[in-house]
């Protein structure tokens, strides 16, 4: 399982953006495929863009979003994604459930996914509690 | 913009991406350029502990165009390459890989799905943006009509000149016709007079994406500026297509309407039902204000039927014994002749009737049992009295019940 890499001492400047928001609501994430429906899931699902190896965002500690994690509040869009991009087809889907203390979201529609947001957590590098709903 | 996987010499150097289709924690769907110009769409179709895999596909810009569009699904896109396909893997931590790949030999669950097509705005056609519109009408100081089809067979910014005549013709003669009436100058038949002809004409100022959007206007011709009739029309109009969400609201709104301008509302209701179009309607004024209207295919199929209910220049008729001369399943169109009468009919078929008219045997010997709505309507220029004939069933006469 891979390690979740140390978070920068601070944000970007003007990181989050000013129209990010707190919210109190449920969204969608694509989690790797070894999960089960009901597991939990860890640390390696929530690892940032910047800190992910495998991304092509690592490294980028200087660009905003690179700090946030993606969501998807429609259940329509994990369908849209996965018809369009194998890569999701393997991937499992869990629900997190964010209120006003974990952060603020910005909606970032997607042309493949209207109900996109970017999410920037509080403190960075919270691994929320979060729960694999959907194969 | 973020950088793209390590790029061998097969992808060119200087790899940028240029736009993104979709995003998940950085790019997955996206087309890169290199330096010299080459442009690949990309997309990633697998990922391992250390990895994420792409393909890359190069394209032209007439099949960028194409893909963009939805012309070409994106596993058309990769099947059949304009030419080499390659896996492209990004990686801190992997060996960077690219390669030419055989595009026969790609898994299918590689592949996006067979329907999985973009819709997104090409260099062919601007988008559509309702706002967009009010700015324009206040900038050009004149009003805007626009009309946005959606079409679950058209993926594209393209529509069928049959069904487009039809439909721009619908919404002319609904236009005229209301305007007749507020001019306080509505008959059921006749000429409508000239003037008001010409004050409530409507002219096709653009075409937009997506899928299809007309961009209408008062017709200016030489005048300096646009007389009131066409856009208090086509104000009519927006306010009988939000009515028609709500039985109640519509019948009562069909209710004040005369004889003309309700068998043209029927028409427009038959085209939409019978291609199975949704339309929002969009009128903005040169003071900026935008309103707008929705009908998607089940409330237009609810107005159709209200409107046949109410309508008092229909007649079914009952034929018992039919001979059917033609039939066209593409273009619903019928034509069928009364063994009793001898008399012919010929018109549109309705949906339901659709499937029952499938692979009926056509001529003499096969004889069947139909039921026809027919429907006087009116032209604005002329004093003809038009008959149209609707197919509403047709059974084998041996198995009508």
């Amino acid at each position: 399982m891979a390690s979740v890499p140390p978070v920068p001492s601070a944000l970007p400047k003007d990181c989050p953006p000013p129209d990010a928001h707190a919210v109190e609501a449920s969204f969608l994430r694509f989690v790797s495929d070894k999960h089960s429906i009901g597991d939990a899931t860890d640390a390696a699902d929530w690892i940032l863009p910047y800190a992910q190896p495998k991304s092509m965002y690592y490294g980028q500690v200087e660009d905003c979003e690179c700090h946030a994690h993606s969501l998807l509040a429609d259940e329509a869009d994990i369908a849209v994604a996965r018809s369009h991009v194998p890569l999701f087809r393997k991937k499992k889907v869990a629900t997190v459930t964010i209120t006003p203390t974990m952060g603020v979201v910005k909606h970032t529609p997607e042309d493949l996914g209207a109900s996109h947001h970017d999410w920037w957590t509080q403190p960075p590098g919270l691994v929320p509690a979060a729960t694999v709903t959907h194969e | 913009m973020s950088s793209t996987p390590r790029a061998g010499t097969s992808l060119g150097s200087g790899l940028e991406i240029e736009r993104v289709f979709f995003s998940f924690d950085g790019p997955k769907l996206f087309v890169a350029r290199n330096s010299t110009g080459q442009r690949f769409l990309a997309v990633a179709v697998d990922d391992t502990e250390t990895a994420v895999v792409f393909i890359y596909v190069p394209v032209s810009n007439e099949r960028l165009v194409a893909i963009k569009s939805g012309l070409i699904s994106l596993r058309e896109a990769i099947t059949t390459p304009e030419g080499e396909l390659f896996l492209a893997t990004t990686g801190e931590n992997a060996t960077p890989i690219v390669k030419a790949i055989d595009p026969t030999t790609v898994a299918d669950n590689w592949l996006p799905e067979p329907h999985a097509r973009l819709s997104v705005s090409t260099s062919t056609q601007p988008a559509f943006e309702a706002a967009g519109l009010g700015k324009r009408a206040a900038s050009e100081t004149r009003s805007l009509f626009a009309l946005e089809l959606d079409r679950p067979d058209m993926l594209r910014t393209e529509y069928p000149v049959p069904d487009l005549r039809d439909f721009l013709e619908d919404i002319q003669e609904v236009v005229h016709a209301i305007a007749a009436e507020a001019e306080d100058k509505a008959t059921s038949a006749g000429h409508i007079p000239d003037y008001i002809l010409r004050d409530s004409e409507l002219s096709l100022v653009e075409l937009q994406a997506a899928s299809f959007v007309m961009v209408l206007a008062p017709t200016l011709g030489d005048r300096m500026v646009e007389m009131p009739l066409a856009t208090a029309s086509a104000g009519r109009l927006i306010s009988l297509l939000e009515a028609a969400g709500d039985e109640d609201v519509f019948r009562a709104e069909m209710s004040t309407m005369r004889k003309r301008a309700f068998a043209k509302v029927r028409d427009l209701f038959e085209d939409l039902v019978d291609t199975n179009v949704s339309i929002h309607a969009y009128l903005a004024l040169p003071d900026g204000t935008l309103r707008h209207a929705g009908l998607d295919r089940v409330d237009a199929g609810r107005g159709l039927r209200i409107l046949t209910d109410v309508s008092q220049t229909k007649t079914e008729v009952l034929i018992e014994r039919s001979t059917l001369i033609g039939a066209n399943i593409r273009t619903r169109a019928f034509e069928l002749r009364d063994e009793a009468t001898g008399e012919k009919y010929a018109g549109k078929v309705e949906p339901a009737a659709l499937r029952q008219l499938d692979g009926l045997q056509l001529g003499a010997g096969y004889v069947y049992r139909a039921r026809i709505l027919r429907e006087e309507s009116f032209g604005s220029a002329s004093s003809d009295v038009k008959i149209t004939h609707r197919l509403q069933m047709i059974r084998r006469a041996i198995d009508a019940k």
